[in-house]
């Protein structure tokens, strides 16, 4: 057999080394130009461009006009509206502890000088009912922290104190009991008047009559004389209560006052809350 | 002959026995005379309350009728109170004002010391001051037979019972009085007397209350 020649083997296994090798994909030698596609980028460029120099005349307009300046501010301002309320609260704790600091300060001096008043004038030996509720009232007048309710036993507390009204009390007591003795003594004079009558004339006591006639006649003008001042211990007490009523509105105003007070010291707590809430987000 | 020992035991036993057995009885008849005793004075309390209205002025009047309250043999003093409810208020402050008048009669032998003629009661341990009484002979007692058989000096004063006065008798157990040195306690049924008077007059006084506009 003849040999194969080197030539044809390298021949031979070229040929079946191109038929197993896997397929390439085609290549283009030259760039492509596409004009749509360019036109495309270039206007996509141009709208970016466009915009940006809008967003820049804004922002140039914002910082360059009142309108603008002002609601820069604004936004500013809001994002330190915390910072501000903590400095209203400082603000508000600070005016509230002077004010209760003037209250209190004159509360005590108030006390001090009504008590020291009438202290004076039972040292000095001077008993001077009306003072001393002039003082009293003064006193009332000028405490904090009593409520309405405290105002009405206030009222019964100053007509315990108000020797005046006991002393109108006593007399119209006495009063009473003088029209009662003098209208016994009248009835107790009728009948006898009367037994008198019943006796024979020859026994009648002529003296006696005469007795008993002025007896009736004194018994009425005792009567009458207790019966009005009876009516005028009466209307001395009626205005005296009446001056006590509008005590005691004026008590109740106050009471009212010291509420409204309450409520502002509730609401000085609650800022003061908050305040220290505030500050301890700070820190 | 001597009696047997247990025959002697059996007679002692029989006496001894009757007499306990008397003895109960009489308690009993007692306790029964007292029970009876008291229920005619209880009935007898609204014997001596009279309560009268005017249908024209619409004044009712509450009226306890004289009691004795000190019965010696030489002083005898007596009391009766009278209440007027419903009658004309003006003011405001008067409408609740109740006003009863005691009037104290005393009758005696022989002339009283009434030493500082202070009037008080203790009405349960509480005390009442009513104050100084004026105390009036009355001339012609005698002449117009006002006397008691054998009494020869008659004299009368007055006092006023106000609402607490009358708040405080409403509850009151034990009534103490002293009118100057002369001291005593008022008897039970009469105690009950005051209270059921002074209850009568504060409830009447609270139907005129709300009957009068």
């Amino acid at each position: 057999m003849k040999r194969k020649s080197l030539l044809y083997r390298l021949t031979f296994a070229l040929l079946i080394g191109i038929l197993i090798m896997p397929p390439q994909p085609a290549q283009a030698q030259w760039t492509v130009f596409d004009p749509a596609q360019y036109t495309l980028q270039v206007s996509k460029r141009i709208e970016e461009a466009n915009r940006w120099i809008q967003h820049y005349t804004n922002l140039a307009n914002q910082l360059t006009t009142l309108g603008g300046v002002l609601k820069a501010a604004d936004d500013l301002v809001a994002k330190q509206k915390k910072a501000i309320t903590t400095m209203s609260n400082i603000g508000r704790t600070v005016r509230a502890s002077l004010q209760l600091e003037r209250q209190l300060r004159t509360l005590v001096t108030t006390r001090l000088r009504a008590f020291k008043s009438i202290d004076d004038r039972l040292r000095k030996g001077i008993f001077d009912p009306e003072a001393d509720m002039r003082d009293f009232e003064e006193y009332l007048r000028d405490s904090i922290g009593r409520t309405s309710q405290d105002t009405i036993a206030n009222l019964e507390r100053l007509a315990r104190m108000d020797n005046q009204l006991e002393r109108m009390r006593v007399e119209l007591a006495n009063a009473h009991e003088g029209l009662a003795k003098a209208e016994g003594k009248k009835m107790a004079a009728e009948e006898e008047l009367r037994a008198e009558g019943d006796i024979p004339e020859s026994e009648r006591c002529a003296q006696c009559i005469a007795s008993i006639i002025e007896k009736i006649s004194n018994a009425d003008l005792l009567i009458a004389h207790y019966t009005k001042e009876i009516a005028r211990l009466d209307n001395e007490i009626k205005e005296r209560v009446q001056k006590y009523n509008i005590q005691m509105q004026e008590r109740v105003k106050f009471g009212e006052q010291v509420q409204s007070m309450n409520e502002a010291w509730s609401r000085f707590n609650n800022s003061l809350d908050e305040l220290q809430r505030a500050l301890s987000k700070v820190n | 002959m001597r009696p047997r020992p247990v025959l002697r035991c059996g007679l002692l036993l029989f006496i001894a026995g009757s007499a306990f057995f008397v003895a109960g009885q009489e308690r009993r008849r007692e306790e029964k005379g007292d029970a009876q005793a008291a229920d005619s004075k209880s009935l007898a309390a609204s014997d001596q309350i009279e309560v009268k209205e005017d249908r024209f002025s619409g004044v009712t009047t509450v009226k306890l009728k004289p009691q004795v309250i000190l019965d010696k043999p030489d002083h005898r003093l007596t009391i009766e109170v009278t209440a007027k409810l419903g009658e004309k208020k003006i003011y405001d402050h008067q409408k609740d004002e109740i006003r009863a008048i005691v009037n104290f009669e005393s009758q005696s032998k022989t002339p009283v010391n009434y030493g500082d003629r202070e009037f008080h009661f203790m009405v349960d341990g509480a005390p009442l001051n009513l104050g100084k009484v004026d105390i009036e002979v009355d001339p012609y007692a005698g002449r117009y037979n006002k006397l008691q058989p054998g009494f020869k000096i008659r004299e009368t004063f007055l006092k006023i019972f106000d609402r607490s006065a009358l708040e405080l008798f409403s509850k009151a157990n034990r009534v103490e009085t002293r009118l100057g040195p002369i001291e005593f306690v008022l008897d039970q049924s009469l105690s009950a007397l005051l209270r059921e008077y002074s209850n009568r007059v504060l409830a009447q006084h609270k139907i005129v209350k709300e009957r009068k506009p």
